[in-house]
């Protein structure tokens, strides 16, 4: 079975760090505690016309307590850990719970790609393992910790599945890789990675490492999809959400991580105290409950049918050319081809470039990613905009390909520029 | 970067740090009008998962919490299920016209609570099983645990705990000479849990110390509370190698928003700002943090300052003639009073950890007051810090620490 050991895999500065306390743990701000210990101001936060205000709530809104701002932010989060949990147990993977021991939450996946990092990679001497064309904020962190990138491309569009021998090759070969960051449903390629795929990975029997799937787009893939409760089974699986995307709340930076309870209690331990403002988690709560879900669901179906309509009117437009990727996420990645049929950055880029500037409209440019030549990465948007979108790309293709595009000396440039943009 | 890597605010920035660029995206620098498609960054365009009746209730809470901030329910929406804006110019800008000191947008990077910006500056200056941070304790423990967490070591040169709680100004200067791997020196100003102020010649001192070439970080966190012109601030003009740091977590009174500011020389900043997560801060934070930075609300600050203060000397003077209370350790320039209790029954009557630390778990267990134990901390012995509340809570803790401090010392007025 797995070689994985928490022990001799985590950093030991981090495995020496205690998870915070504070007198506060068992006590609330609930109109009966004095707190003096944080050294808060008790007079209230500095917003004009506080003191008219009643917190009280009766509807089923969300409660963000405006008059309790002055006060630091629940360090635990045991609510909205809960909420996260139940929404997650579907048993589609396991008999077993996940309970709030298995969660960490940060400030958008990004506090969460970082912190299992520092968690993990010695800097200056580990690395990470990814898959491209993937997330770019992975090699951003493993900069910005000083951790090396080991590459193993994705299989071609549009399975873009995992390469099992070559990973499984890698892990038992390259020296020092901690980490194997997975992006699935994959961006930009919106295509799952097999389950079977990922167990692979997980029972690898001589790497020490931890297997991170990030799950940001699982929303918008079909019931059961998520991993998260699958946790459970493992003590070196990691699944990685986000609010940012079937939450519609991209706003509030809310991002969780599922993992086994060791792992869990380091990332609690290392995280600054406070790290979730306490408009975030109120928001969030609110977006976990009953009615929060009911919304997301009927956002979800509508995104849906736009997808759908894109997936039916793209191949129509001259110059589209194939989809490249899945069809699980709230975008599609398509080719655009030049003037002869091929796919084509040159097209792509000045497409990318006249959709923004002459008709408003915000796409991403991928086409320097590997196995995306020619491709644009669209976000599903509303129906106004899926029918102002269609439109502006018809014309703006049009254009494009009935003058021949001049290919500048700063052509290279401006593709590594426009690839370059991470989120 | 040419510019920059001259100044010598930047010199030790680890190369890894240095190689990192700004956070872009298609955004950057256009005009988003209501009238952009914005299909980019993968939002939900379909707007938060929050319903029609949740809205109107948010919005009547928010609207009625803060008036004129808040301008529609479909910016509010947006705000919400859009990424955060990367730059925050007008947050920046705002805090600088409140600050003055001649500081501009491109000296702020505005950061989750002032514990990111401090583990930027740990990240950003000092290589992990290397370089080294120097700390006058007793302080606010963040500088100490970020240095754990990249794996840096620490080097404590203590405060004069008999003398205000002032820096070894001769002895700092001499270890941060004679040690180049220290890369980073941190000092609170006012301090905690001294709540005494350092004053401006010695952190000018330091700044003009040239044979150390690390970055003096002035935590002022407490700033709003200490007498006019006691900020460093305008220091950083004259010396690329100040950063200061301040919150809207204490005089502001939202620590529940995570909003600090680090102020650096540009150079500097630009550093700190490629290394910070682009969207650290919410949008609702962000919100909330240019609300309190408007002109009404910096008029409700003020009169909040001035019934503090008054409730800060009254809760002082209460507690140094508290039977039991050996001493007042603190200085005013904070919203907390540190003071020291001593045991009765000890001969010499010095301070006594085992009261403090009853006192504390009494005044919790019997009162539901939450006080702060500090009698571990290096010159506290004995010691408790109380943060200065509302005259009612104030009223209410002096009345309770009296009666256990009677009830400890009554046997011996019996004697």
């Amino acid at each position: 079975m797995s070689a994985f050991n928490l022990e001799t895999c985590a950093r030991s500065n981090i495995l020496a760090l205690e998870p915070y306390r504070c007198a506060r743990d068992d006590y609330k701000d609930d109109g009966t505690n004095i707190l003096l210990d944080a050294n808060e101001n008790a007079y209230g936060p500095s917003l004009i016309a506080t003191a008219a205000v009643s917190s009280a709530n009766t509807s089923s809104g969300p409660e963000i307590d405006f008059v309790g701002l002055h006060r630091y932010p629940d360090p635990h989060q045991r609510e909205l850990k809960q909420l996260l949990c139940d929404l997650r147990n579907t048993h589609y993977h396991t008999d077993k719970k996940i309970t709030p021991d298995n969660l960490f939450v940060g400030v958008g996946s990004d506090e969460a790609i970082d912190s299992l990092m520092r968690c993990f990679c010695v800097p200056g001497r580990d690395r990470i393992l990814v898959c491209p064309p993937t997330y770019g904020m992975y090699s951003v962190s493993a900069q910005v910790n000083d951790v090396g990138l080991v590459k193993i491309p994705l299989l071609p569009a549009p399975i873009f599945g995992l390469d099992v021998v070559n990973i499984k090759q890698a892990l038992s070969s390259e020296p020092n890789i901690k980490l194997a960051y997975l992006c699935s449903p994959g961006n930009p390629t919106g295509a799952p990675l097999a389950k079977e795929d990922i167990r692979q990975l997980l029972e690898h029997p001589t790497w020490n490492g931890v297997v991170i799937i990030d799950e940001a787009y699982v929303d918008f893939s079909p019931e059961g999809s998520s991993l998260a409760e699958w946790v459970a089974e493992w003590p070196n699986l990691v699944v990685m959400q986000t609010s940012s995307k079937g939450f519609g709340m991209a706003g509030i930076r809310l991002g969780t991580v599922f993992t086994s309870e060791p792992i869990a209690r380091l990332l609690n331990s290392m995280k600054a105290p406070y790290n979730v403002p306490s408009p975030t988690s109120a928001l969030a709560i609110y977006a976990f409950s009953p009615d929060g879900l009911a919304v997301m669901r009927g956002n979800r179906e509508k995104i849906v049918a736009q997808r759908e309509r894109l997936l039916r009117e793209l191949p129509k437009i001259k110059g589209v050319g194939r989809l490249r990727g899945g069809v699980e996420s709230n975008f599609l990645l398509y080719e655009l081809l030049n003037k002869d049929g091929q796919p084509d950055n040159a097209t792509a880029l000045a497409v990318y470039e006249r959709l923004a500037e002459n008709k408003g409209v915000v796409v991403r440019f991928r086409g320097k990613e590997h196995g995306c030549l020619g491709c644009l990465r669209i976000t599903v948007g509303t129906e106004i905009e899926v029918t102002r979108f269609l439109e502006s790309l018809e014309n703006t293709l049009a254009e494009v390909n009935d003058h021949d595009v001049v290919t500048s000396n700063d052509e290279e440039k401006k593709e590594i520029e426009a690839n370059a943009v991470i989120a | 970067m040419d510019s920059s890597s001259t100044c010598e605010c930047v010199q030790h920035i680890r190369p890894n740090i240095s190689a990192l660029e700004i956070f872009k995206t298609e955004r950057s620098g256009v005009e988003i009008s209501v009238n952009s498609i914005l299909a980019d960054l993968n939002e939900n365009g379909f707007g938060p998962s929050i319903s029609v009746e949740g809205w109107s209730q948010l919005w009547k809470d928010g609207q009625t919490a803060t008036t004129s901030s808040i301008p529609s329910l479909e910016e509010a929406r947006r705000a919400f299920c859009r990424y955060p804006n990367v730059e925050q110019i007008d947050l920046k800008q705002a805090f600088c016209k409140f600050r003055g000191c001649g500081i501009t947008a491109s000296n702020v990077c505005v950061s989750s609570g002032l514990d990111e910006v401090i583990d930027l500056l740990v990240r950003s200056l000092c290589r992990p099983g290397r370089d080294r941070i120097a700390i006058c304790p007793p302080v606010y423990h963040m500088y100490q645990t970020s240095a754990l967490i990249n794996d840096i070591t620490t080097v404590a040169i203590p405060l004069q705990a008999q003398h205000r709680f002032q820096l070894q100004l001769s002895k700092l200067q001499e270890t941060l000479s004679s040690d180049s791997a220290i890369r980073l020196c941190f000092i609170c100003s006012p301090g905690n849990p001294t709540g005494y102020t350092i004053p401006v010649e010695d952190i000018t001192a330091i700044l003009e110390n040239t044979t150390w070439r690390g970055i003096l970080v002035v935590d002022e966190a407490y700033i709003d509370f200490a007498p006019e012109k006691s900020s460093c601030l305008y220091l950083l003009k004259r010396h690329p190698r100040l950063v200061v740091l301040q919150t809207l977590s204490k005089a502001f009174g939202l620590a529940g928003i995570r909003v600090a500011f680090g102020v650096a020389c540009s150079h500097l900043c630009q550093i700190l700002n490629n290394v910070r997560k682009p969207y650290a801060v919410s949008g609702p934070s962000i919100a909330c943090a240019a609300a309190a930075l408007t002109p009404a609300s910096l008029l409700t600050l003020k009169s909040q300052l001035l019934s503090l203060r008054s409730e800060r000397s009254r809760l002082a003077q209460e507690l140094e003639h508290t039977r039991g209370v050996a001493a007042i350790r603190s200085g005013i320039d904070a919203n907390f009073v540190l003071f020291e209790v001593y045991d009765p029954r000890s001969p010499s009557g010095g301070p006594c950890n085992t009261v403090a630390h009853w006192l504390c778990e009494s005044l919790k267990e019997s009162y539901s007051i939450f006080v702060r134990y500090k009698g571990d901390e290096p010159g506290c012995k004995g010691c408790i810090r109380v943060t200065v509340s509302n005259e009612a809570d104030n009223q209410r803790v002096l009345r309770e620490i009296r009666r256990l401090l009677n009830q400890l010392h009554g046997s011996r007025r019996s004697e």
